[in-house]
């Protein structure tokens, strides 16, 4: 395992962290060479964060011990991790949003001069942006860059404190295929330099795209250790999962009745983004009980901006929207809910629930007002806490501590927790942005399969997603969002890929008529 | 009645109308006290100069009597129910003499008073009296007439500003006081009132200050325990009249003198009265004479004549040929508000809220 | 050299919080006793007379807790805005109004005996309080402007709205700026304890209903809700700028509240200053008690106590205040630091550096 050039860059033997109620990482061994791109594969709560957060300094480690080129190494904080040439660029930007892309740049940046000189830093940030292929301009200010952008002004910060090894924590969760592409290309060319590349992911595809190793780990520990090429998709899900799993995706049943009458009607939707420029023109949609209608597209598109006119929370400027017959245009959240419609948010952690409450207070979420829960203006406890210890069942919900703040969760588990509210009221109509975004294998399939269940059950379903392939595999008709507008609606055997390609980029495809 | 002496008031009606408690108009004497423990509650911090720091000074004077066995003081008590709580924890704690120096004290001190019969409260300012408390000041009004004649002579613009504290009989009296005595001199000059309703606020008395010099005061005299208005006075290059102590320091190229005061005569001569038993609840309300009050060493520009002058002056009120305030006094409207001849009483005096003639200002109604 | 980082800990151990507390306290003893020891004053003596001031006498308790009584108020005030994440830093404005309403009515035309009194004045305070801090909370609900410099401004409006009835229509025959002092019957009943006065079972009993309310309530509920995460309370499809009003003008009426036991229960009348800086301190006692209402309670009558045992230093021992104050602050600022180390760790940087194995 040593490599003939002098060793691995980061050696982490026996790390062991326990949290209340979970270990998550049991014994972990960890090598990663210099100039290679090493994958952690894993599902959700399987550890791989715990592991690089101790790497990069934000835990220390219950036992075991860190080797930096074959010496001891003592990681109290990121900026020790820093300055030992270890960064991270974590999921969620940490980025100061009203400072240009130079000026997070030089937080932190090592060498600069007392006065900030803004053309120098400018220059270096160019540069340094413009070797790695990252397209950035780095006098914009970062709260009007995408995603993607900000993931880019992140690694650009790291390069510049002269990290030379990157972790880079399931980077592609948020971006476009066409800009993972471009990250891969970047993470390419870091390793070919001689740097350490960790990366994390559990899109099997792309792990099997880009990794010259891959560590899987499972339950906090370390089950895997193979070379690129070692196993197909099949082999690693099945390392990934444990036992015989093969990831299978529900299949529609054509077979299980018509759909039945229109559940969520949106005829000439018209609003307003955040900053009040147009974001959705003309939206007509129907959704009919017992269906479920996929709308694939990229982010930004106006999906958000859907899903708050649909829930109530955004004031359509012109169109009508009807739920089960009654128009909804100008109803509050509240009257849209008792009419009937669920909802999985799109924004897990900041709308679907509330981080810093417990799984028992997040769970009585949107019933809290009905008995049992409620007795006139009283809160019965105790019915809330055994109605939540039985959702927590059901659903198989991993909680330490169910007052405990639910921010501490894993993705997965809070996933969980939101379709257990809702789908526990047995919606007729039931909206799902993004449901599946940063989920594993398993608990991507567990959602899914949560949907279809509620189309068997006779509810009208609206998806809303990114994954094509997921869109195309679930849905029972399908549309593409692109620019505030809905494409035609199709079967999925009529949308195949390059068709689908076209349309989510704007440009006509051929016989369908899209935008 | 008491088992005292029995004396005439000497401070004339003052506090004949407003008695309380029993044996209303009487005096009352108190058993001789061997030692004395003497508690001072004070309004505001004691500082380095002003008010607090004035009463403080004659506490100092307090200590040096053999018999007096420990003096100590509470600051900065609100006026209302916490000054009613300190000075239980005076009686509570075997303090026989109390001193409460804000009028505020007032109503606490009589309630306090009236749980503690052994103890003795002397309230400052105030117009209510028990058996065991009375009530003592000093007629500061006649240093302001002096200081007053100072601000004339000295005034160039013939408009004099005075930084008033609250609009209360206290201050309304010294602001007449000092008016009459520009205008004995001056009577041409007028005197501009600005209100900031504090007693110290050094950074709201110094704007005050301020924007009476703009309106085109060359003259600054101040009813506050901070220095502020002395500070704006020598800052701008106007004159400037002080209270409570000397401010020269604060001021020493603009301060002209202080009306100021001295409690140790007072203070002393209290409290040998209760230690050889010849106390009584009698007010007190002293004058000039006593040295109670005074104006501070004038400043080296005031003219020799001037000082001459003011000299003359004080003597004339020490030796009651000059009553500041004998008719005839003309209010702010130009009516005769006190007729030739007529000296108005304590109690008139203590109660007065009108301008005399000259003052520039409005009272709030 | 070792050079010191805090680290935030991920979860603060609930333990240590109490022991963390009493070692603030105690450092911040030890440095006072240096201060009084420097002038040549015993600080153990003066620690006794604290105690004995404060709590250790009948008197001093009861005047402990009579202090504490308006500080409670508004501190639940402070604390109950605190748990949707809205600042009221204008709990002395609506202490100063509701003390202006109550005595507005104890000076008005008389009414029928005590019960009428009590009701008609707690109804005005609580009404003044409320309005008082429901004006802000509108104004952020409907346009968003920012209650912090709303109820900072009603403040100054508060104090020159009392004195100008102070000085003017209310002010007492001796033109001094106090008004008459209350009909008896418009007066809290004391309860032969000292100055303790029926405000106290007010205070408590506020204090016990507020805990109820966000504990187990529905309404409760969507406090913590919409205080948590905003976004997720609307989704669920609460009411928001309902709420920041309701919530508002509550906390604006305990404050009130506050106002009416000081001077019906206290002062029967309105003093010079009726403000007494209680509506800013309770920015500080919400922040120690975590906005939880016990807690305000206990810190309200650990503020209390060292108010009326300050006192007792300076009668025992000749203390000055300003030493005094060096010694309430410093026990403030070791408490508000303890609580940035329950919430973080120090790791010496020392450490951090590689070794050689």
């Amino acid at each position: 395992m040593i490599d003939a050039v002098g060793g691995p860059a980061v050696r982490m033997l026996g790390i062991r962290k326990r949290f209340p109620g979970v270990a998550a990482n049991d014994g972990v061994d960890l090598d990663v060479r210099r100039g290679e791109i090493h994958t952690l594969l894993g599902e959700n709560g399987a550890g791989k964060s715990t592991l690089m957060n101790i790497l990069s300094g934000l835990y220390r480690p219950d036992a075991g011990e860190i080797l930096l080129d074959g010496r001891r190494a003592e990681i109290g904080s990121p900026r020790d991790a820093i300055e030992l040439g270890i960064g991270m660029v974590y999921q969620h930007s940490m980025l100061i949003p009203r400072h240009t892309v130079a000026e997070n740049a030089a937080l932190g940046m090592p060498g600069l001069p007392a006065v900030y000189r803004a053309r120098d830093v400018e220059a270096r940030v160019e540069e340094t942006a413009a070797r790695y292929g990252l397209d950035l301009d780095p006098r914009a200010p970062v709260w009007q860059l995408s995603v993607g952008e900000q993931q880019r002004v992140e690694i650009v910060k790291m390069l510049l404190r002269r990290v030379d090894v990157l972790i880079l924590d399931e980077p592609t969760a948020v971006l476009a295929p066409a800009e993972a592409g471009a990250l891969f290309d970047t993470m390419r060319a870091l390793a070919a330099e001689g740097r350490a590349v960790i990366f994390i992911s559990h899109k099997l595809g792309e792990v099997m795209e880009v990794s010259d190793r891959i560590s899987v780990l499972r339950k906090g520990k370390r089950v895997a250790l193979l070379e690129r090429g070692e196993e197909d998709e099949r082999g690693l899900a099945r390392l990934m999962v444990g036992g015989g799993f093969a990831p299978a995706r529900p299949a529609r049943a054509p077979g299980q009745g018509a759909p039945g009458a229109a559940v969520i009607e949106l005829a000439g939707i018209e609003a307003a983004g955040a900053r009040g420029a147009p974001a959705l023109r003309g939206v007509d949609l129907v959704v009919r009980g017992g269906e479920i209608f996929g709308i694939a597209g990229i982010s930004g598109n106006g999906q958000k901006e859907l899903e708050e006119v649909l829930t109530g929370l955004r004031r359509p400027s012109r169109g009508s929207y009807t739920l089960l017959g009654k128009s909804m245009t100008r109803a509050s959240p509240r009257e849209i809910i008792a009419r009937g419609l669920s909802c999985i948010p799109g924004d897990r952690g900041g709308v679907g629930t509330a981080a810093g409450l417990g799984a028992v207070d997040n769970l009585i979420l949107k019933n809290y007002r009905l008995p049992p829960f409620a007795r006139g203006a009283l809160l019965n406890e105790r019915a809330a806490a055994e109605w939540a210890r039985g959702l927590i069942d059901r659903y198989g919900i991993s909680v330490p501590d169910p007052r405990g703040p639910v921010r501490l969760l894993s993705g997965g588990n809070l996933q969980k927790i939101i379709l257990a509210r809702e789908l526990s009221s047995s919606p007729r109509a039931l909206l799902a942005v993004h449901p599946t975004r940063g989920l594993d294998v398993g608990a991507a399939d567990g959602v899914l399969r949560a949907l279809s269940a509620m189309r068997g059950y006779g509810a009208a379903v609206l998806l809303i997603s990114e994954d094509v392939e997921e869109v195309r595999a679930v849905s029972d008709r399908l549309a593409v969002m692109h620019r505030g507008r809905l494409s035609r609606a199709m079967a999925p055997e009529e949308a195949d890929l390059d068709t689908l390609g076209l349309l989510m980029t704007g440009q006509p495809a051929p016989g369908l008529g899209g935008v | 009645m008491g088992s005292g002496t029995v004396k005439m008031l000497r401070a004339g009606a003052l506090a004949a109308a407003v008695e309380i408690g029993v044996g209303a108009g009487a005096l009352w004497a108190f058993p001789a006290q061997r030692e004395i423990k003497a508690g001072f509650v004070y309004v505001a911090p004691v500082g380095d100069a002003g008010w607090n720091w004035a009463h403080d000074e004659g506490r100092k004077a307090l200590e040096k009597l053999p018999y007096v066995k420990k003096t100590r003081f509470v600051e900065n008590v609100k006026e209302g129910a916490d000054a009613t709580r300190v000075m239980t924890q005076f009686a509570e704690m075997g303090f026989n003499l109390i001193f409460a120096t804000s009028y505020g004290y007032m109503d606490p001190c009589v309630e306090t008073a009236g749980k503690y019969p052994k103890v003795v409260f002397m309230h400052c300012s105030g117009s209510k009296r028990s058996p065991n408390m009375a009530n003592y000041f000093g007629r500061i009004y006649q240093a302001r007439y002096l200081t007053g004649i100072v601000g004339g002579k000295m005034t160039k613009s013939g408009v004099i500003g005075y930084v008033a504290a609250h609009p209360i009989p206290e201050v309304i009296r010294g602001i007449n006081a000092f008016t009459l005595g520009v205008r004995s001199v001056n009577p041409k000059a007028r005197v501009r009132v600005v209100w900031t309703y504090t007693w110290f606020d050094p950074a709201k008395e110094k704007e005050a200050a301020e924007s009476l010099i703009e309106v085109g005061a060359d003259v600054i005299a101040q009813h506050q325990d901070s220095s502020g208005p002395q500070r704006a006075a020598e800052e701008r290059g106007v004159w400037g009249i002080g209270y409570d102590t000397d401010m020269s320091r604060f001021a020493p190229r603009a301060h002209l003198t202080s009306a100021v005061w001295n409690w140790a005569p007072l203070y002393t001569k209290i409290a040998a009265d209760l230690h050889e038993g010849k106390w009584t609840n009698e007010p007190i309300w002293w004058g000039i004479e006593t040295g109670i009050v005074d104006i501070a060493p004038f400043g080296p520009m005031v003219p020799a004549d001037v000082r001459r002058l003011v000299a003359e002056r004080k003597r004339d009120i020490a030796e009651k040929r000059l009553v500041v305030f004998r008719g005839p006094v003309r209010d702010q409207a130009g009516r005769t508000a006190i007729p030739v001849g007529v000296t108005p009483t304590d109690l008139e005096l203590y109660a007065m809220n009108w301008f005399v003639e000259g003052v520039e200002g409005k009272l709030p109604k | 050299m070792i050079a010191f980082a805090l680290v935030k800990r991920p979860r603060p151990p609930r333990a240590l919080r109490a022991g963390v507390a009493a070692a603030s306290v105690l450092f911040a003893l030890v440095l006072g006793g240096a201060v009084m020891a420097a002038i040549g004053v015993n600080p153990l003596g003066a620690y006794a007379a604290l105690c004995r001031g404060a709590f250790g006498t009948r008197y001093g308790l009861s005047e402990t807790v009579v202090k504490a009584v308006p500080l409670l108020f508004c501190g639940l005030s402070v604390s109950l805005a605190l748990r949707m994440r809205l600042w009221n830093i204008g709990a002395e404005g609506q202490y100063v109004v509701g003390a202006l309403a109550a005595s507005l009515v104890a000076l008005g035309p008389p009414l029928p005996g005590r019960a009428a009194y009590a009701i008609v004045m707690l109804a005005a305070s609580f009404a003044a309080g409320a309005f008082w801090a429901g004006v802000p909370g509108l104004l952020r609900a409907r346009f968003n402007v920012s209650e912090i410099i709303t109820t900072l401004l009603m403040n100054w409006v508060a104090i020159h709205l009392i004195q100008f009835f102070v000085y003017g229509p209310l002010r007492g025959a001796d033109g001094f700026p106090f008004t008459r002092p209350f009909p008896p019957a418009a007066c809290m009943a004391r309860l032969g304890w000292g100055r303790m006065h029926a405000g106290v079972f007010l205070a408590a009993g506020a204090c016990a209903l507020l805990h109820f309310l966000l504990a187990r309530t529905t309404w409760g509920f969507e406090i913590k809700v919409i205080g948590d995460s905003p976004g997720c309370a609307r989704y669920a499809g609460m009411a928001i700028k309902k709420n920041i009003v309701a919530v508002m003008a509550l906390a604006g009426g305990l404050a009130g509240l506050a106002g009416l036991c000081q001077v019906a229960g206290v002062e029967c009348r309105i003093p010079r200053e009726v403000f007494a800086q209680y509506g800013y301190t309770a920015i500080i006692l919400a922040w120690l008690a975590r906005a939880a209402p016990f807690g305000v309670a206990l810190v309200a009558l650990l503020f209390g106590g060292l108010l009326t045992g300050g006192e007792m230093i300076q009668i025992e021992l000749g203390v000055p205040l300003s030493v005094i104050n060096i010694l309430t602050g410093s026990i403030l600022i070791f408490l508000l630091a303890g609580d940035l180390f329950l919430d973080h760790r120090v790791v010496t940087r020392r450490a951090a550096r590689g070794t050689e194995q």
